[in-house]
């Protein structure tokens, strides 16, 4: 199968998540995905709103529009998607194609098989779905922790006004940036669970196999990513 | 309901029976590797160089993938070891093939658990610390309870015993038995199937059809 096929696959067999076990596989892996990476989504979310704040701040002067505009246009349309899809695909992404590779490679596949479960609706749709749906949340979250967290580390170096600043971003935001970049959380978020999916469950039967596929994953993964953004800005932005 | 037409694998000779619902058989293979290598063939996991395997009357290395999963369904297989899934915890692997399938709800399958526990001579604290441990911590006995039990909780239609009561104490092995018999008296049409390389564990056994297996003539070679 290649991801093509694994990406349609996860779409025409969602009903595989009406079984409970397969249920309760996808919200450990979102828990997973999300509750275990916020301290690390937080402090790199935190840091980014403070740099392009003190930035803009630094270059052009306090200037409560110009800062709530570049935020919007850094954090929300640009940042927020790519960062936490680079903080996924180093984290959970790379867990996953380890743990389903190992898991194939220990025959646990054929194991559910002979119990009349197929692996690929009870390991790997769940699997897929939960990363779109964590990659979906932890997006949103990234934005709203760059914004805020941004402005609170900024206030303790320059003085700026918080009230104005909350003011200036919401003058700023717009439905149609929101809409970008929850689409581009989606698509990346569908982009990491295909291709770590895939080359969990290609492996063959030896150990040192899986080093290579995580490797292969996440450069893979990583280039996808890139194309799909570079398309997103062609295609919606020139 | 399962039957073997010629079946040859690299360490067995060519093998044919049939068994019908309600049967209770015993397969000695000569080696450890022949009865290893027979019920992988019979479990679907292994094809055979030639022959044919029926199993609930399908040709289970002829059905499509997803056939063989729905046949699998209505089948328990108790393998010798190993078989349990590594990220699930021991009550989480006696439960994924029942919960999946739809056969038991967990108050039912918790019932079920503890019934079993306590005819295989296990208290309560004991059942509940097995339970509770990942499946690479759990002793050799207390791997085969749990496989027992998950392989039982799907109600099959045709259970396959890899190696039931090789190395278990007599105390174990006696009580393991005990539960596999019942388990095949509970249902008029289940056929229970005991695959050994050593036919003195499975003595307490009389089977309604036992089948030696042969081995493979390899000749001398030179």
């Amino acid at each position: 199968m290649g991801y093509y096929q694994f990406l349609v696959y996860m779409f025409s067999n969602l009903s595989a998540l009406a079984r409970l076990p397969a249920r309760d596989v996808l919200f450990r892996q979102v828990y997973f995905n999300t509750v275990e990476s916020l301290q690390r989504i937080t402090l790199v979310a935190a840091l980014t709103g403070m740099v392009i704040i003190t930035q803009i701040s630094q270059a052009f002067g306090y200037d409560a529009e110009l800062i709530g505009k570049a935020l919007m246009w850094t954090v929300i349309r640009e940042l927020g998607p790519l960062i936490t899809t680079i903080l996924m695909i180093s984290g959970s992404g790379a867990a996953l194609t380890a743990e389903l590779s190992s898991m194939k490679i220990n025959r646990e596949f054929d194991t559910l098989r002979a119990m009349g479960i197929n692996p690929m609706q009870y390991l790997v749709v769940p699997r897929m779905v939960s990363t779109i749906v964590s990659l979906f949340l932890l997006n949103i979250y990234f934005q709203a922790t760059a914004i805020m967290g941004g402005f609170i580390l900024s206030m303790a170096l320059i003085d700026i006004s918080f009230s104005q600043h909350v003011t200036s971003i919401l003058l700023s935001i717009s439905v149609y940036d929101l809409a970008i970049s929850i689409s581009k959380s989606l698509v990346f978020g569908a982009a990491i669970a295909t291709v770590t999916s895939a080359h969990g469950c290609m492996v063959g039967t030896s150990i040192t196999e899986i080093p290579k596929a995580i490797i292969g994953s996440q450069m893979r993964t990583l280039f996808a990513v890139f194309i799909i953004d570079g398309l997103f800005a062609y295609f919606i932005f020139l | 309901m399962i039957s073997f037409k010629n079946v040859q694998t690299e360490w067995l000779g060519p093998v044919s029976f049939d068994a019908e619902k309600g049967g209770l058989i015993k397969v000695v293979a000569p080696s450890k590797e022949a009865a290893g290598e027979f019920f992988q063939v019979a479990a679907g996991l292994l094809a055979p160089h030639m022959g044919e395997v029926r199993i609930l009357g399908e040709d289970i290395y002829a059905v499509t993938e997803e056939e063989y999963i729905c046949l699998m369904s209505k089948v328990g297989l108790v393998m010798e070891s190993g078989g349990l899934i590594s990220n699930l915890l021991t009550c989480e692997n006696v439960a994924l093939p029942a919960l999946f399938h739809r056969k038991k709800s967990l108050e039912q399958l918790e019932t079920f658990t503890a019934q079993t526990l306590q005819a295989l001579g296990l208290d309560a604290d004991q059942g509940r610390e097995i339970m509770a441990t990942a499946p690479n911590e759990l002793r050799p006995f207390q791997g085969k309870v749990v496989r027992m039990i998950r392989a039982m909780a799907m109600e099959p239609e045709l259970m396959i015993y890899e190696e039931i009561a090789g190395g278990l104490r007599d105390g174990d092995r006696a009580n393991v038995i005990q539960l596999a018999m019942t388990f095949h008296r509970r249902s008029e049409d289940r056929i229970s199937m005991f695959v050994t390389y050593d036919e003195s564990t499975l003595k307490s056994i009389s089977a309604s059809s036992h089948i030696a297996l042969e081995a493979v003539d390899r000749g001398t070679g030179v």
